[in-house]
């Protein structure tokens, strides 16, 4: 049993932008390195390009939570489309790569390229995040229940915390795992934001910002784009490394788009994954994965969905690091992840899955990725897996 | 439904970072779950209690804070313990 999509499409080509805290350059600019580099991996022309897809589009969120819209790149790049499509309304953001991958099985197009660009860093370094007030007026729609109780992302992250250490016994000391982790293999990644050494002792006595979530638990606001471009699987021929198959896809958005608006909060969606019962492999065949972790406590959550631990056990599952780490029985974000590679909003997780499935991830490789799962979005936002493997 | 105002803290934080102008960190940011029905869950602020001093399942009240923004007024859900 395979995905519909499986025999129909490959992910091509990868490319990547500069990634850096603040690095002052125009986000367009940024946009289209990625791009282009992605074009070019897939050996092809922007000439050959005739889908775009994007997240978030021309979103109206903070400053700079989307670098480029897709009319930005269609213009920039001169790209002569048949089919576009952009949104932030999506089972999270790799719901743009979803869209990618019906367009080209659907034959709407044979070469969609789809991309996230983020200029957080900068834009917001240029002035503090807008807050409560910042704009006048009383605030709106999801907001209107979190800025009057000073609510950010950082404090629910902070409660779903809170409620795995009241109903499963999470510690502290557990969940200080992902983070050192992270850091470790963020070592390995010149890319990467953070690379200083952190250990236990450090997370431990680190600053509290939401108690009991630290400093080390929260993702970093960077400027940086990556790019994908998704062909049909006759392609594949014409590569000259290897292609990335799509072995299985699931998403889903049962749940409320609030943070709070999950039935279960100490879960990413209300669905268990149904990603297993549309594949033959099982959850013992994943050699890699990338799980989102705009806050360390997302991780857990995804842990638990893809069935790599039972329901409450990811806090035990993970309490020895070496478990999860790069030589473990399951590396996960070898690129550093969020946590310590900058907040690539989920398209730097399928960066590094696509680099560990084609062998290229250099001192981070995994040996022999025969299966890569690829688990992004959070609190309700929507959620979209993806199991990868290399070509057979 | 009509509701007493009365509810159990499902879970809570406190706030230590200074994310907004007027909101001075520690504070106790809660999902309160009202006893006429648990499906729901309100996002609110703890007041009139020591952030050590909250646990899971604590009985709380609501109280109401007023705030007023030029001609705009509105009244703000809080909780307090409910002893």
């Amino acid at each position: 049993m395979t995905s519909l999509l499986t025999d129909k499409v490959i992910i091509s080509g990868i490319g990547q932008s500069d990634i850096g805290r603040r690095l002052g350059r125009d986000a367009l600019e940024l946009t289209a390195d990625a791009c282009v580099a992605a074009v070019e991996d897939a050996g092809l022309t922007l000439a050959d390009i005739d889908g775009l897809t994007t997240y978030p589009g021309a979103s109206q969120a903070g400053p700079g939570f989307s670098g480029a819209s897709l009319r930005d790149i269609h213009d920039a790049l001169g790209i002569k489309p048949n089919w576009v499509a952009g949104g932030v309304e999506s089972p999270g953001q790799l719901g743009a790569v979803v869209d990618a991958m019906l367009a080209v099985a659907g034959g709407m197009a044979d070469h969609v390229l789809c991309w996230r660009s983020i200029w957080e860093g900068t834009a917001q370094g240029a002035g503090r995040r807008q807050g409560y007030g910042a704009r006048g007026g009383r605030p709106t729609g999801m907001m209107a229940w979190q800025l009057p109780f000073g609510a950010t992302a950082a404090n629910l992250a902070a409660m779903q915390v809170r409620a795995r250490m009241i109903r499963y016994g999470l510690t502290r000391e557990q969940l200080a795992s992902i983070a050192i982790v992270e850091r470790a293999n963020a070592r390995l990644n010149p890319s990467a934001i953070y690379s200083d050494p952190l250990d236990l002792e450090s997370y431990l006595s680190a600053r509290m910002v939401s108690d009991p979530l630290c400093m080390y638990d929260c993702d970093i606001a960077c400027d940086g784009a990556t790019a994908f471009v998704i062909s049909r699987v006759e392609h594949a021929a014409a590569l000259d490394h290897p292609s990335v198959t799509v072995e299985a896809l699931d998403c889903a958005h049962h749940d409320r788009f609030m943070w709070e608006g999950g039935e279960d909060i100490t879960r990413i969606s209300s669905r268990w994954s149904t990603i297993w019962e549309r594949t033959d492999y099982t959850v013992a065949d994943v050699d890699y994965a990338s799980l989102y972790d705009g806050f360390s406590v997302f991780v857990l959550c995804w842990l638990e969905d893809f069935g790599f631990c039972k329901v409450g056990e990811s806090g035990e599952f993970i309490a020895d690091p070496a478990r999860i780490s790069l030589r473990g029985d399951l590396p996960i974000n070898t690129a550093g992840g969020q946590l310590s590679g900058g907040r690539l909003h989920g398209f730097g997780h399928l960066h590094e899955a696509c680099l560990q499935v084609r062998g290229e991830a250099g001192y981070r490789q995994v040996d022999d990725v025969v299966l890569a799962a690829v688990g992004v979005g959070a609190a309700n936002s929507g959620t979209t897996a993806m199991l990868l493997r290399p070509e057979r | 439904m009509a509701l007493s105002g009365r509810g159990i803290v499902e879970t809570w934080t406190v706030n230590q970072h200074q994310f907004f102008p007027g909101f001075t960190p520690p504070y106790v940011i809660a999902f309160v779950t009202p006893v006429e029905d648990d499906r729901v869950r309100v996002l609110t602020n703890l007041v009139n209690v020591e952030p050590d001093d909250v646990t899971a399942g604590m009985p709380v009240r609501v109280t109401f804070q007023r705030c007023v923004d030029g001609e705009d007024e509105v009244f703000i859900p809080l909780f307090e313990p409910d002893h």
